[in-house]
């Protein structure tokens, strides 16, 4: 019996498990405000405030209007208060880890959205090279130090009230978001302060900058994402793990070719079991394409929800007995590139 | 003895600045050398100069020694303080010249320096207050030290004074561990060693080529003779509290350190320091036992008692419990599980030190010396009292109940038992850590509630961050700053009109009656009925009422001129205050009104149109109602300049035509209306806030007051109607440039990315040698 | 009947019919149960060696010189694959003459059958792989035989960026070649069926080998040796249906538990250098020393079916990324730097199919084989896995040597067997 669970959960057709997933949870998390659905500021995926009716607050919003308060006040007995913030966000978090970033959060869906017009216009991907990646890689944590120490300057009154949600006013999510209802008031450029002003250009920028780079490159923004900074840190808490088992590896490539953030770790570390890095957003596309044995597996505790096995491998790829019709082929026609 | 090894990456002794510090015998001979003469110098000064005025002495001893030098290079560096200490540098010497006999069993204890310490130093210093402070009594204290070291040293070998009498002795043994040091040697060249130069070398008889193996350098005080005399000796870098991950073999006296220092310290500190100077000091048990005692003045030492005892009981009673909880004898849990205390001391410690060196030792240390080296200077110091980032060195003592935290974790790891008892055992184990939380929480309870004590009232008292007046003047100076240029210009009064405001103009600061209480209780706003800046109504006549959100009467409770009525839902409350007397045959009916929209986030509330709907009462004649406009969606509403806000007077709930209507701004516009015939009246806010760029608050709120007045046959009606505006955010946010950056950025982006990709056509590109 | 006499391609023709004949007939009687459904190979490799059969007449064929070019991509442009590695000892001997006598055989079989000229399907261009050091320099050589060679630039390395982006370029300057060649173009759906029918042939290979990790096999190594070589230059569909016909009696077999061995045998995995037909000497000693191989690290056989191409969009950039990636990287080939994932492939199939030992040959004057058998005993002796290392050549004089040392190896695993149970 479990045998049979397993053999259907490890051939499911991943793309449109999580096409179906996506769909609802951006209805959801976008729209559900229209049906009073409240869940609160503390989740852990960019369901933006500023769109109206979103069904709770990204948990970056309360994290840096509470690191804002006065530094004594912090430090007394509101300092609780952020304790219990954050174990509310953890409690969100430790259901499925990363897996909000590759299955929930309504700003990478739209990402995907995004990508999958671009594979209908038939314009192929840009990649990051080997140096760029590692360049790059670092700048969420850049991000994540905004988000932490700006509104502790704040506290200490080295910086003023114009710097309060500074990541807010750059985040690029508050500009898009709301135009999933229709609302284009949060594309402005607030000119009431100097800060808030070259914050607020740089929001546009980097909604501009968002809008082009999820189009070339598949999830561009998860790149970027000062939450995905802040979920890696508390990874091993959570109940749901990305696990490989490297005697079975043959460094194939195959994972890494598929892998929309490009984590290079996932095909080349043969050692370590918990293969989950800090820019892995658990989309599970690896698991799906690896055609060994159990190599890459998705857990929940120790419940193997989704493991790599060559049916699954050839299910998906569609490696079925080919047509005895012979290939097709053009002599000086277009190719259909 | 080998003469050449290669060094680790991490041994500090092959780098070059730092290598050269702790190794050059030379140098640090100079070193030792300065320290003895400034220790003996002091001692002298301080003999010299027995009075207050002294502060070279003091600033030596108590200002770079203890405890700042030492509490911050013990978790650092590891013994520095003990390397270039003058009693153990001159006592190497006097010990070659002395008897060299061995030293008793019964003086082999090194509960003696502990007791030294604790008794001698720590319980002296909370009885008698400002024994220490006194130059004369510092200079005694440390001059007999020295006569009884050298006495120790003259007699005995092995530096025994170091081992067991020194009063920090066994305490910088004991927090060493913490270190991110450690000295031994290198294996490989030890393993064909027959002379072991190292440990001949060695004045403290130890075995340093043992220290590898061992994982600890027991009395080693770094005196680095072993290092000169072999070069297989290694000083290395290793992560702090290194020691503590494996088996390591811990002396009782090391873990009664812990705890008694802590005790000493941290409890007895924020026992006699911390609460003493709260408001209900005088209810706390060491303070009854001093009253009872009638020894009142030596409060302190009955609250350093009371530290003891209390700390000595967790510490033990926890661990008792936790060892039968996890089958094991008692002694090897107390110092298998007790080394998990080694930083709650020196984090605390390290956090006050570095505050106070900003605020008071800087001063002190600079000016000493310089009184010492005969010249007077004059410094201010770093920060004050009170400056907001110096709060950061509160939470080091939470970086180290954290750290307690993990190493008892750490520590349990170590011993073999069940998984439910290793859990409940580390609960109770912990106990000392959990009472050192449990007593800042508490004090911080105690502080908030009860405040602090008048300053004066004890010496100095240092906590007026707690008081929560203060707090909302250090938002509200902020506040004040900004608009500093752009003054608030005389409220608008008319000696007949009584007018409801929502702030109190008649205290000197500023203050909002408003914020909601904690949660749990109903929310409540308070609001104050003026008439001028300087009286209020106090009209027999005066009848008032409020109604809520879904037009019901409501309570009112009043308070010399404050009102309070309750706020539980998000909407519009109304207020009403009525007033009539006569004046010279004149009948004056005056009534003040208030409409507040209450928003709060996290509310369950729905903005529906219900919100809008008019409120139609009959407890005054005459009504001025604001008519809210389609746009107005939201509890948050405010209204903003360049708004139209649209006005409805009623008589007898009949629409009022031909009233006048006075609006007046807080920028001294006025205009004058009248009502139509259908009573409304609309009028536009001017835009009258025009500062300069930096100064721009967009959150600047202005007062307007709106006047009705009509009179009939019999009297003349009087409603007043305050209201606020903010800027309109249309005017500072910009939609056009906005677009345009997005415009440009997409197409400057798209170019980029597409002249990439259309470059990866061309071969190889270069590799770069930067 | 003539009295002409031979011509010397006439003679090279029998020669080498009679090394096939001999080993099919070996295939054929020597061993117990054998398979009805092998008689399709065995038919197939004497028609093309024996009777110089064109298999391929109505297309172009390519020649390859090693496994490395990508056969998805030849199959796309409506090619057809001719692997081109050689076995057989008659042509060694001709390669001999134009080689150094210390090279390794299977190039100068390779270069011989080039010099004689005497193909059933001669390739139209060749491409060569600049895989080890033979290989490299024999394209030169034959290329002075007047045939259109084409080299391809395959790194050394393959852990770096650089070495991964170097040859998906050179896999698209081959397509390029080809295509030109052809004279035709790469299209989209024409790759992404020749990746799914590779791809199912390479199921198929995967499915048979899991009847080899039961402990009681239904068929012999050196058959499934015949099987892959078969998979060098026969017609694609051809082989699949065989190979299904093959699967389905293997199915059967299990199912009557007929073992292809003895209840003692040791199982065996087999690395090294490729055993080419009709080359099967060490694995038909092998077997009859009453052992049997359950798999095999070679590249002639495991290495061309292990590993699939998984794609991530199907457009053609990404499709020819994928299939390069699957060709370098998961690629155990000795001729790279390192070779850790070669180790690990032979422990993870000692694992796998329960092996009792492995058997490394390499050929005499292969360097990358021999340097590699030292890193290769350590590594077994670590994991606590006998090993046995052995060189061989064409010559079929060893035979004596090797079978000792081959059954007193066989005997040691089986002591080692009996002493367990």
């Amino acid at each position: 019996m479990l045998k049979k669970i397993h053999t259907i959960l490890n051939n499911m057709n991943l793309q449109k498990v999580r096409f179906t997933v996506q769909l609802l949870s951006f209805v959801l998390f976008v729209y559900g405000g229209y049906f009073a659905i409240d869940f609160g500021s503390k989740l852990p995926i960019f369901a933006c405030p500023y769109n109206k009716e979103a069904v709770g607050a990204c948990y970056l919003i309360p994290l840096q209007h509470q690191l804002s308060m006065p530094a004594q006040v912090l430090l007394g007995g509101a300092g609780i208060g952020v304790i219990v913030g954050f174990l509310g966000f953890l409690f969100w978090f430790i259901f499925l880890n990363k897996a909000w970033c590759g299955y929930v959060c309504p700003f990478g869906t739209f990402q995907d959205w995004l990508t999958m017009l671009r594979k209908k216009m038939r314009v192929r991907f840009s990649i990051y090279t080997q140096n760029q990646f590692e360049d790059l890689s670092k700048i969420k944590y850049l991000f994540l130090i905004i988000v932490l120490f700006i509104p502790l300057l704040m506290g200490i009154g080295v910086l003023g009230s114009e710097w309060s949600a500074s990541f807010c006013q750059m985040c690029p999510a508050r500009v898009v978001s709301p135009m999933f209802s229709g609302d284009f008031s949060q594309w402005i450029i607030d000119f009431s302060s100097i800060t808030a002003m070259i914050l607020t250009a740089l929001g546009m920028i980097f909604a501009g900058l968002f809008l082009l780079g999820s189009f070339v490159k598949k999830r561009f923004f998860c790149f970027f994402c000062p939450m995905s900074a802040l979920h890696f840190i508390f990874s091993n808490l959570s109940m749901v793990q990305l696990k490989k088992d490297g005697s079975k590896c043959t460094k194939c490539g195959d994972c890494y070719a598929v892998c929309d953030m490009q984590i290079k770790d996932i095909a080349d570390d043969v050692t370590s079991i918990n293969i989950l890095r800090d820019d892995c957003i658990m989309c599970l596309k690896c698991i799906a394409a690896c055609p060994e044995e159990d190599a890459l597996h998705f857990d929940i505790f120790k419940f193997r929800a989704f493991s790599s096995t060559k049916e699954g491998f050839e299910k998906r790829m569609n490696i079925e007995k080919p047509k005895q019709a012979e290939v097709k082929f053009s002599q000086k026609g277009h190719s259909d590139d | 003895m080998v003469h050449f090894v290669k060094r680790d990456k991490n041994d500090i002794f092959s780098k070059p600045v730092l290598g050269f510090l702790f190794k050059n015998s030379r140098f640090l001979l100079l070193l030792r050398v300065t320290v003895a003469i400034l220790f003996f110098y002091a001692l002298y000064f301080g003999f010299a100069h027995p009075t207050r005025e002294n502060i070279f002495t003091t600033a030596v001893f108590w200002g770079v020694f203890w405890a700042l030098f030492m509490v911050v290079t013990l978790p650092t560096f590891g013994r520095i303080f003990c390397s270039i200490c003058p009693h153990g540098f001159l006592g190497k010497y006097i010990t070659r010249f002395g008897l060299k006999k061995t030293m008793p069993k019964y003086l082999q204890n090194r509960y003696i320096g502990i007791g030294i310490l604790v008794v001698g130093w720590w319980g002296v210093y909370y009885t008698f207050d400002g024994f220490f402070k006194s130059p004369l009594n510092t200079a005694a204290m440390f001059s007999g030290l020295t006569i009884l070291a050298f006495i120790v040293y003259y007699f005995y070998k092995d530096m025994s004074y170091c081992k067991f009498i020194c009063p920090i002795g066994t305490l910088t043994r004991a927090y060493d561990k913490l270190s991110f040091t450690k000295l031994e040697t290198y294996s490989q060249s030890c393993k064909e060693c027959r002379t072991f130069e190292c440990a001949s070398a060695c004045q403290y008889n130890l075995k340093p080529f043992t220290f590898a193996k061992k994982n600890q350098t027991d009395d080693c005080t770094l005196c680095m003779d072993c290092a000169s005399s072999c070069e297989a000796v290694a000083f290395k870098f290793t992560k702090p509290a290194q020691q503590l991950s494996s088996k390591l073999k811990i002396l009782n006296a090391e873990v009664w350190t812990y705890i008694l220092i802590f005790a000493s310290i941290p409890v007895s500190m924020g026992f006699a320091h911390g609460l003493n100077r709260s408001k209900i000091a005088d209810e706390f048990i060491w303070n009854k036992t001093a009253e009872f005692f009638d020894l009142g003045h030596y409060a302190g030492g009955f609250a350093f008692l009371y530290a003891i005892i209390f700390s000595v009981f967790f510490a033990t009673f926890g661990i008792y419990l936790a060892s039968k909880i996890l089958k094991k004898d008692y002694d090897s849990t107390f110092t298998n599980l007790g080394v998990a205390l080694v930083p709650l001391f020196i984090f605390a410690s390290l956090g006050h030190t570095l505050e106070t060196f900003f605020t008071k030792e800087y001063k002190m240390i600079i000016e000493g010396f310089a009184q010492g080296l005969g010249f007077l200077v004059h410094v201010e110091n770093i920060a004050q009292r009170g400056d907001g980032w110096l709060v950061y060195f509160e939470l080091f003592k939470w970086i180290g109940i954290v750290w307690a935290f993990m190493l008892l974790y750490k520590r349990m790891q170590l011993i073999e038992a069940t998984k439910l008892r290793k859990v409940f055992g580390y609960f109770f184990a912990s106990s000392v850590i959990l009472f050192y939380i449990a007593l800042n929480i508490y004090t911080g309870y105690v502080f908030s509630k009860y405040g602090a004590k008048e300053r004066g009232e004890h010496g100095s008292s240092r906590d007026v961050s707690h008081s929560p007046v203060s707090e909302s003047a250090l938002q509200d100076s902020k506040r004040v700053k900004k608009n500093s240029t752009y003054e608030a210009k005389k409220p608008i009064i008319d000696e007949e009109q009584i007018y409801f405001s929502l702030t109190n103009t008649s205290l000197k600061m500023h203050s909002h009656g408003g914020r909601p209480e904690a949660k749990g209780t109903i929310p409540t706003k308070k609001v104050w009925l003026l008439a001028d800046t300087k009286n209020s109504p106090h009209d027999e006549n005066l009848t008032t009422y409020a109604f809520d959100t879904m037009h019901t009467l409501i309570d009112l409770k009043s308070q010399n001129n404050a009102y309070t009525f309750e706020i539980p839902k998000n909407g519009y409350y109304t207020l009403f205050a009525v007033s009539q007397n006569s004046k010279d045959g004149n009948n004056f009916y005056k009534v003040a009104k208030l409409e507040y929209l209450h928003g709060n986030h996290g509310s369950k509330d729905i903005y529906t149109e219900d919100i809008k709907k008019q409120l139609s009462q009959n407890k005054t004649k005459i009504d001025l109602i604001r008519i809210k406009s389609k746009d107005e969606d939201s509890f948050f509403y405010t209204n903003q300049m360049g708004n139209t806000l649209t006005f409805q007077a009623f008589l007898d709930n009949k629409p009022l035509q031909n009233a006048t209507v006075n609006i007046e701004l807080q920028s001294a516009w006025i205009k004058k209306l009248q009502t139509d015939e259908n009573g409304t009246v609309a009028f536009t806010i001017v835009r009258d806030y025009f500062p300069s760029w930096n100064e721009f608050d967009k959150r600047y709120k202005q007062n307007m007051l709106l006047t009705l007045k009509y009179s009939d046959d019999t009297t003349n009606y009087i409603l007043t109607y305050p209201a606020t505006y903010y800027p309109n955010n249309n005017d500072y946010e910009s939609y056009g440039y906005a677009l345009m950056l997005m415009t440009l950025t997409l197409v400057v982006a798209g170019i980029v990315v597409y002249r990439y990709r259309k470059n990866r056509l061309k071969p190889f590109k270069e590799e770069s040698y930067a | 009947m003539t009295n002409a006499i031979e011509t010397p391609k006439e003679k090279q023709n029998r020669h080498k019919a009679m090394e096939a004949i001999k080993l099919l007939n070996t295939l054929r009687e020597d061993f117990k149960s054998p398979l009805r459904s092998m008689e399709y190979f065995y038919k197939l490799f004497e028609d093309v060696h024996c009777h110089q059969k064109a298999l391929h007449e109505d297309k172009t064929k390519i020649g390859t010189m090693c496994i490395q070019i990508p056969s998805e991509i030849i199959y796309a442009l409506d090619g057809v694959p001719i692997r081109l590695c050689n076995g057989f000892y008659t042509d060694d001997e001709i390669g001999g003459d134009l080689l150094p006598q210390k090279a390794c055989p299977l190039v100068k079989a390779t270069v011989g059958h080039f010099a004689s000229g005497n193909f059933s399907d001669m390739p139209d261009i060749v491409f060569s792989p600049t895989t080890c050091d033979q290989k490299t320099k024999a394209g030169a050589v034959i290329e002075s035989f007047g045939y259109k060679i084409f080299d391809v630039d395959f790194p050394r390395t393959k852990e770096s960026e650089a070495s991964r982006e170097y040859w998906r370029r050179s896999v698209k300057q081959f397509a390029v070649e080809l295509s030109k060649f052809q004279g035709k173009k790469l299209t989209r759906s024409n790759l992404e069926n020749s990746i799914k029918k590779i791809g199912y042939a390479q199921s198929l290979y995967h499915k048979l080998s899991d009847f080899r990790k039961l402990d009681v096999v239904p068929i012999l190594g050196i058959d499934v040796f015949l099987v892959t070589n078969a998979f060098f230059f026969d017609k694609i569909d051809n082989w699949i249906e065989a190979m299904q016909n093959l699967l389905k009696e293997l199915e059967q077999r299990v199912q009557n538990k007929i073992n292809v061995a003895g209840k003692i045998s040791p199982r065996i995995v087999y690395t090294g250098s490729p055993p080419i037909f009709p080359n099967f000497k060490i694995p038909q000693l092998i077997e009859e020393s009453d052992a049997i191989i359950v798999a095999d690290e070679t590249c002639s056989s495991n290495r061309m079916f292990n590993d699939m191409v998984a794609v991530d969009e199907w457009n053609l950039y990404d499709m020819m990324d994928s299939i390069s990636d699957k060709y370098l990287k998961a690629c155990t080939c000795p001729i790279f730097t390192k070779n850790e994932d070669r180790i690990r492939r032979v422990i993870q199939l000692v694992k796998a199919y329960k092996a009792d030992g492995v058997v490394y040959q390499a050929f005499a004057g292969c360097t990358v084989y021999e340097m590699e058998q030292r890193s290769v005993l350590e590594a077994m002796e670590k994991e606590g896995i006998p090993i046995l290392y052995l060189e061989s050549d064409y010559s079929p004089s060893q035979g004596g040597q090797l079978s000792t040392r081959i059954e007193a190896f066989m005997e040691s695993l089986k002591t080692r067997r009996r002493n367990k149970k």
